[in-house]
């Protein structure tokens, strides 16, 4: 029961992304023929503008979580097809679990640290 | 306590279509720019964490990675994502039922729900050519300052 709910989560976050990455393709790499405005997007005074808006941190929190945990799992369902012990199996998902949350919080502070500067 | 089955084509299933058709070559496919985006998502998340230590840190990263190499392999990534997020919605709708039309009994001439997915599948392929050719334009043709 666990796994199925895990992967119903995993095919709700794939479409959450398709909105998520979608528009911060579109504001990083389509941006000249959506004629968004603005300079380089990956300039300095571009950057910091993004990183203190409240709506583009919230957003890049939701684009961490969600793409962390699709991609994780994928990897998980991809790796658990190699034939393995149960005890295997539980080993790699811990490996998995944390390497996440730690790539995870360090995400979560660095864009943190980004929103507070010069406040 | 759930019993585990050995798998019988091991790796090697995870590239060999066998006689399962075009659409398990386009999940092979899925699974690999899969692989690739989470490759470069944990990158990512490092790269553009530097953005939090200063101007300094950041100029100093993009320096690294303003190369044309990395722009190509930015551009190849940008393909992979448009391929998976539209493979993806491929699959999600099929798992879900949809996109594969009603039962039917197994009546000569047989229907199968191939057929109707299928067209589902190339329209994917299609749109994903189209988000090629516009990430090359955005890439390589309208640049900043150019």
């Amino acid at each position: 029961m666990r796994e199925a709910k895990l992967w119903t989560l995993y095919m709700i976050s794939g479409m959450f992304l398709v909105f998520l990455l979608g528009a911060h393709m579109a504001v990083m790499h389509l941006d000249d023929l959506l004629r968004l405005g603005g300079g380089d997007p990956l300039a300095w005074g571009e950057v910091l503008q993004r990183a203190q808006s409240v709506g583009y941190l919230i957003t890049y929190l939701l684009l961490l979580t969600v793409g962390l945990y699709h991609g994780l799992y994928g990897l998980r369902s991809i790796l658990l097809e190699i034939p393995m012990s149960l005890r295997t199996q539980g080993v790699l998902t811990r490996i998995i679990v944390i390497g996440g949350l730690l790539v995870w919080a360090y995400g979560v502070l660095t864009a943190w640290v980004a929103f507070t500067r010069g406040a | 306590m759930p019993r585990t089955y050995p798998n019988r084509l091991g790796i090697k299933g995870w590239i060999y279509g066998g006689h399962y058709g075009v659409e398990r070559y386009l999940y092979a496919l899925h699974r690999l720019t899969g692989l690739a985006i989470l490759l470069y998502l944990i990158l990512h998340i490092f790269v553009v964490g530097q953005r939090a230590w200063g101007p300094n840190a950041w100029k100093g990263i993009m320096a690294v990675v303003d190369r044309p190499v990395f722009h190509f392999l930015e551009y190849l990534l940008f393909i992979a994502v448009f391929y998976h997020m539209l493979n993806g919605l491929r699959l999600f709708f099929v798992e879900y039922g949809f996109l594969i039309g009603r039962p039917h009994q197994p009546i000569y001439p047989y229907r199968f729900s191939i057929h109707k997915q299928r067209a589902w599948a190339i329209l994917a392929l299609i749109l994903a050519l189209l988000f090629a050719v516009l990430g090359y334009l955005d890439f390589f043709v309208f640049t900043h300052g150019g």
